[in-house]
């Protein structure tokens, strides 16, 4: 930390009641009176005190600001870079920095450098109230530092009660190396009276209560057996090398604590099935949670699936105990929180939790889809996918009903994942879609059952789908129809040209419809077209939409060589002008020379 | 560094998430609830005393109330301490705030400052002619010499002898009068028997755990013996404690004394202490009247230690403390828990060792040690117990002995130096001429002497066949 850097704050869109910019120094005001001046204050007669104020500000912001963002937050990170900008800054420039704190101000060398009157805001009454009194940070501060004492006041400001620690004891824990703690260390006698707590002996902590006298008479051997040991060894000192006390200092590193778990887990869930002195589930279920809820936010996946494992092998066989147990293991919640501690970019889920997941109760479709649909980040992430794949089985209806909710791209997406995930689902999904009115989706949907075993359901589909209000589905639906040679799709598709001919049946879709019809039963479609062509009646000729049967017509015949089919074509070659003849000519031409190449599609 | 600042948010959001996890919110809640109403009510009393005669049906209400949160919080907590200190007011380790107007009206710390009174612990519930009479008592001039002196008799005069009164307090400054540790050490371990009985009387009672009291004793244990030979001062200490304090703070500074040869750090040294003053708490819970027995009381302790909620490793680790302490090293269920195996070492050799009224010790410290040496990668860990031996020396504290040149001593130094390990600092017993010494006189083994033989304690009568080394 020695390198000075330019103090200003990196912009990291905050907003200036975020991170208010420094005013102009006003000098030292008065310390104490509180609601005198409310607000943080920019401070400083001297370059060493404005310095001071910018850092600690820095800090108060930095602190304050896990109230309103979580710690991941762009945000958060911006307010980093800048108390540390500022931290350096001075450090480097000024040297050690020896701060009072007082009730509602900081005083640098006699300065007051923070003030804020506000006792929710101030960095200042956060301190004090929690019973710190000085802080002198030396210039070889380090970053690792700063963050233990930024995470200490957040946990103040956002206002955590731990149980375990409070501010003294976090601060006795952090143990800093440059960073000198003036802090209260426990409560003692006033100077000018301490007689009291003098302990005289022999009349030291006499029970005060009958409670406090039923402890301080307990037996004094309480720890009856005595162990008994026969035989002795010889008493030598001997050095303990250094290698063999790393393996202890290891056992009580953090990489411990889940083993510790572990161990905890088998010992409780032992004595559920103790007979002398049984433990209950009520006594053990909760603290199984708060093992298994710490495993997952530390990551550590396979500890967690070991307590479950042990959970399985060693629950009360009563079948409502283990489940009980094992809820209090794992949830739906349990899976979110670890596939959120994993990140969107896992490349691929680790075994362990494809066997969490097959585990733990709840519904973790649900809470996939939630994460599919809650980001974009989520949804491109490999580890997602994966996972709704194998989630995804037998639940089509649920992921229809998402898919439906989705819409657009993300509908898209999921609707591919289905497919690989479950292709007689996504069959059933793809049938529902033709028969919406989504263009975008019913499209997805003809794509894939294009791919699949064409079938009676699919038939049936397709041929619902010729009344589609967008002309690509019909077209497509049309297309695969064609190909599969559908004869009970004639009738209907022969009334919707008939119907659509007169206006929204446009000409490619015409086209797409003679060549259908052609292929779903010649032997009708032949007469058919000859009386789209040259129909019998004087109604026929004048009727509208003549033109569009034509098209029809024109196409269909090209798939049904023979004399009538050429006279008809060359009738209609001249009785008719531009386009329609041209593609007449062209198709006679086809079927009269087949080999010159195949009729236009 | 980028990256430098994504790692700090990832550590800071994670020491959010565990203080979260560590949160009991709702008893939080309520104990600062009911300590600002508490707070409140008696400065409003106080307040109404200097206009209203106290059998003012004013009073009905507010005395009610104040009985009312006293009662609960005793529910919650066990004794319940109000103290002022300085600007700020706490219930027991809870600092009370309070809305700012409300703040700006309380004058308790004043009222209470007259009688020279920094606070008050409530060890049982009040009634209202109880209530009435402590304000009439703190509303009343106070005594011309030593006021809380006289406030305490008046109060046990009129039978609230559950009602104690604090002198005034301040807050210690982290390294002030750091001078006076050593000296501390033996005021910290006799004030640690009062904390430790309270404590556990709470457990005893079904209240909920509550680490922090004990927690902040064990820091100061671990600062104030790091000055002198904290196992002699202990033992020396001991006259004057009830003898469940004797065993747990013994265990407790001798699980230190491990943990620090060992090499933990001082945070994990807090963990450990804390642990080793649970170790026994199972014995605080009665069956049928009585102490839970022996072959119960690590399963009892772990149901007193499971009310308390919220995931903390040093929780986990006192939680397998108090089950596994008396696993063997070897111990087929698999290898106890580190702070499980220190406790073990430290809990037997005390249990062994201890002066009882009736019958002296069952071993003498040599003998101890060296059996329990002998039991190293059997019952206990041989590397802590290694560390035990070569803290303790040949001749531990507590150990009678005979010199060459015909002194009887009493060792009463650990192991200073290697080059010590069998040289001892002792008092004497009895000089080579058979008199006793009038005032302490002392013999350093280093400087010369030495040992001829082994004493048990005088009057021991052997116990279980172990017979003695004398």
């Amino acid at each position: 930390m020695h390198e000075p850097s330019p103090p200003s704050p990196p912009d990291h869109g905050a907003t200036e009641a975020d991170h208010p910019q420094p005013e102009p120094a006003t000098g030292a005001v008065e310390s104490g009176a509180p609601g005198a001046e409310i607000g943080e204050a920019a401070l400083g007669q001297s370059a060493a005190g404005r310095d001071a104020n910018a850092a600690l500000r820095a800090l108060a912001h930095t602190a304050r600001s896990f109230i309103l963002y979580d710690a991941a937050n762009e945000r958060i990170r911006g307010f980093l870079e800048d108390t540390r900008a500022r931290f350096e800054h001075y450090l480097a420039t000024h040297g050690e920095m020896n701060l009072e704190v007082r009730p509602w101000d900081i005083v640098l060398g006699g300065e007051v450098v923070y003030s804020d009157k506000d006792r929710e805001r101030s960095l200042a009454f956060r301190l004090y109230r929690d019973g710190v009194r000085r802080l002198v940070i030396r210039p070889e501060l380090e970053w690792d530092e700063i963050i233990a004492l930024i995470g200490i006041l957040s946990v103040r400001y956002k206002g955590v009660r731990t149980q375990e620690d409070d501010v003294v004891t976090l601060l006795w824990r952090a143990d800093f190396k440059h960073i000198e703690i003036g802090a209260v260390e426990g409560l003692v006698a006033s100077e000018d009276d301490d007689s009291d707590m003098q302990v005289p002996e022999g009349s030291l902590a006499g029970p005060r209560n009958a409670m406090q006298a039923m402890v301080f008479g307990a037996p004094y051997r309480f720890d009856y057996p005595w162990p008994s040991f026969t035989e002795r060894a010889a008493i030598e000192h001997r050095q303990v090398p250094p290698s063999l006390l790393t393996s202890i200092t290891e056992e009580d590193g953090t990489e411990a604590v889940p083993r510790e778990c572990l161990q905890l887990a088998k010992e409780l869930l032992a004595g559920l099935s103790d007979p002398l002195d049984p433990l209950t589930l009520d006594d053990v279920a909760p603290v199984l949670r708060e093992i298994c809820a710490f495993l997952v936010g530390d990551n550590y996946l396979d500890a967690l699936l070991e307590v479950v494992h042990t959970v399985k092998r060693t629950a009360p066989p009563d079948e409502k105990a283990r489940k009980e147990l094992l809820a209090s293991c794992i949830d739906e919640d349990v899976v979110r929180r670890f596939i959120l501690e994993l990140g969107p970019d896992e490349p691929a889920a680790p075994p362990a939790l494809v066997e969490l997941m097959s585990t733990a109760p709840g519904d973790h479709l649900g809470t996939l889809l939630d994460l599919f649909a809650g980001s974009l980040h989520h949804r491109g992430s490999p580890l997602i996918r994966q996972l709704l794949e194998t989630q995804m089985h037998g639940q089509t209806a649920r992921v229809v009903e998402r898919l439906h909710a989705l819409g657009g791209p993300a509908s898209i997406e999921l609707f591919r994942l289905l497919t690989r995930a479950d292709p007689a689902g996504a069959v059933e999904a793809a049938v529902g879609f033709i028969g919406g009115t989504d263009e975008e989706l019913q499209l997805e949907g003809l794509r894939f059952l294009e791919t699949v075993p064409y079938g009676a359901r699919i038939g049936r589909a397709l041929v619902g789908a010729l009344g589609a209000g967008s002309s690509a589905v019909r077209v497509r639906s049309l297309a695969i129809l064609a190909r599969q040679r559908e004869s009970r799709a004639f009738d209907p598709l022969v009334e919707r040209v008939k119907r659509g001919s007169t206006g929204e049946l446009t000409v490619a879709e015409a086209r797409a419809a003679g060549e259908a019809l052609a292929s779903f039963d010649p032997t009708r479609a032949r007469p058919l077209f000859k009386e789209w062509i040259r129909p019998s009646g004087l109604l026929g000729r004048l009727a509208p939409g003549q033109t569009i049967l034509r098209w029809a017509a024109v196409s269909g015949l090209a798939h049904l060589p023979g004399r009538d089919s050429e006279e008809l074509l060359e009738w209609l070659s001249r009785h008719t002008s531009d386009d329609l003849s041209r593609q007449a000519e062209a198709t006679l031409a086809r079927l009269r020379h087949p080999q010159e190449g195949r009729p236009h599609a | 560094m980028p990256d430098s600042i994504a790692t700090a948010q990832e550590q800071l959001g994670k020491t959010l998430a565990r203080a979260r996890a560590e949160e009991d919110r709702e008893l939080a809640t309520r104990v600062r609830e009911l300590g600002a109403q508490l707070a409140h009510l008696f400065n409003g009393l106080l307040h109404m005393a200097r206009t209203h005669a106290l059998n003012n049906t004013a009073f009905d209400a507010p005395v009610r109330d104040f009985g009312s949160a006293l009662r609960e919080l005793l529910e919650l907590l066990g004794p319940a301490t109000l103290q002022c200190v300085e600007d700020q007011i706490f219930v027991n380790d809870l600092r009370i705030r309070f809305d700012k107007l409300i703040e700006q009206s309380i004058t308790l710390g004043t009222d209470l400052h007259r009688h020279g009174v920094g606070g008050l612990t409530f060890n049982a519930p009040l009634d209202d002619p109880e209530i009435r009479t402590i304000v009439r008592l703190f509303s009343s001039p106070p005594g011309p010499s030593e006021p809380r002196a006289a406030l305490q008799t008046e109060l046990a005069a009129a039978g609230m002898s559950s009602v104690q009164v604090h002198p005034p307090f301040r807050f210690r400054i982290t390294g002030e009068e750091l001078h006076q540790a050593t000296r501390e050490f033996r005021e910290v371990y006799l004030a640690s028997a009062s904390t430790v009985a309270g404590v556990f009387a709470t457990l005893g009672a079904d209240r909920l755990p509550s680490p922090l009291p004990v927690r902040r004793l064990v820091h100061q244990l671990i600062d104030a013996s790091r000055f002198g030979d904290s196992a002699e001062v202990a033992r020396r200490a001991e006259d004057a404690m009830p003898p469940f304090a004797q065993h747990t703070l013994m265990v407790t500074n001798l699980s230190l004394m491990i943990g620090r040869a060992a090499g933990l750090s001082d945070a994990s040294l807090a963990d450990l202490g804390v642990a080793a003053m649970f170790h026994d708490v199972g014995f605080t819970m009665r069956e049928d009247g009585y102490s839970v027995p022996f072959e119960r009381h690590t399963r009892a302790g772990l149901r007193v230690l499971l009310r308390q909620r919220g995931f903390h490793r040093a929780k986990l680790r006192r939680l397998l403390t108090v089950l596994q302490h008396h696993y063997a090293f070897d111990d087929t269920r698999g290898l106890p828990a580190l702070y499980a195996r220190i406790v073990h070492i430290a809990d037997d050799y005390d249990i062994l060792t201890r002066y009882r009224p009736d019958q002296g010790p069952i071993l003498s410290t040599p003998d101890c040690l060296a059996r329990m040496a002998a039991q190293a990668g059997k019952a206990y860990d041989p590397l802590l117990t290694q560390l035990f031996c070569n803290i303790m020396g040949r001749f531990p504290p507590g150990a009678i002995l005979s010199l060459v040149d015909g002194h009887l001593v009493l060792s009463i130094s650990t192991v200073r130096s290697p080059e010590t390990f069998d040289k001892p600092l002792c008092k004497v017993i009895r000089r080579p001429d058979g008199s006793a010494p009038e005032g302490d006189e002392f013999l350093d083994l280093a400087d010369g002497g030495r040992v001829a033989k082994v004493h048990h304690p005088q009057g021991l009568t052997p116990v279980g066949g172990h017979g003695g080394v004398g």
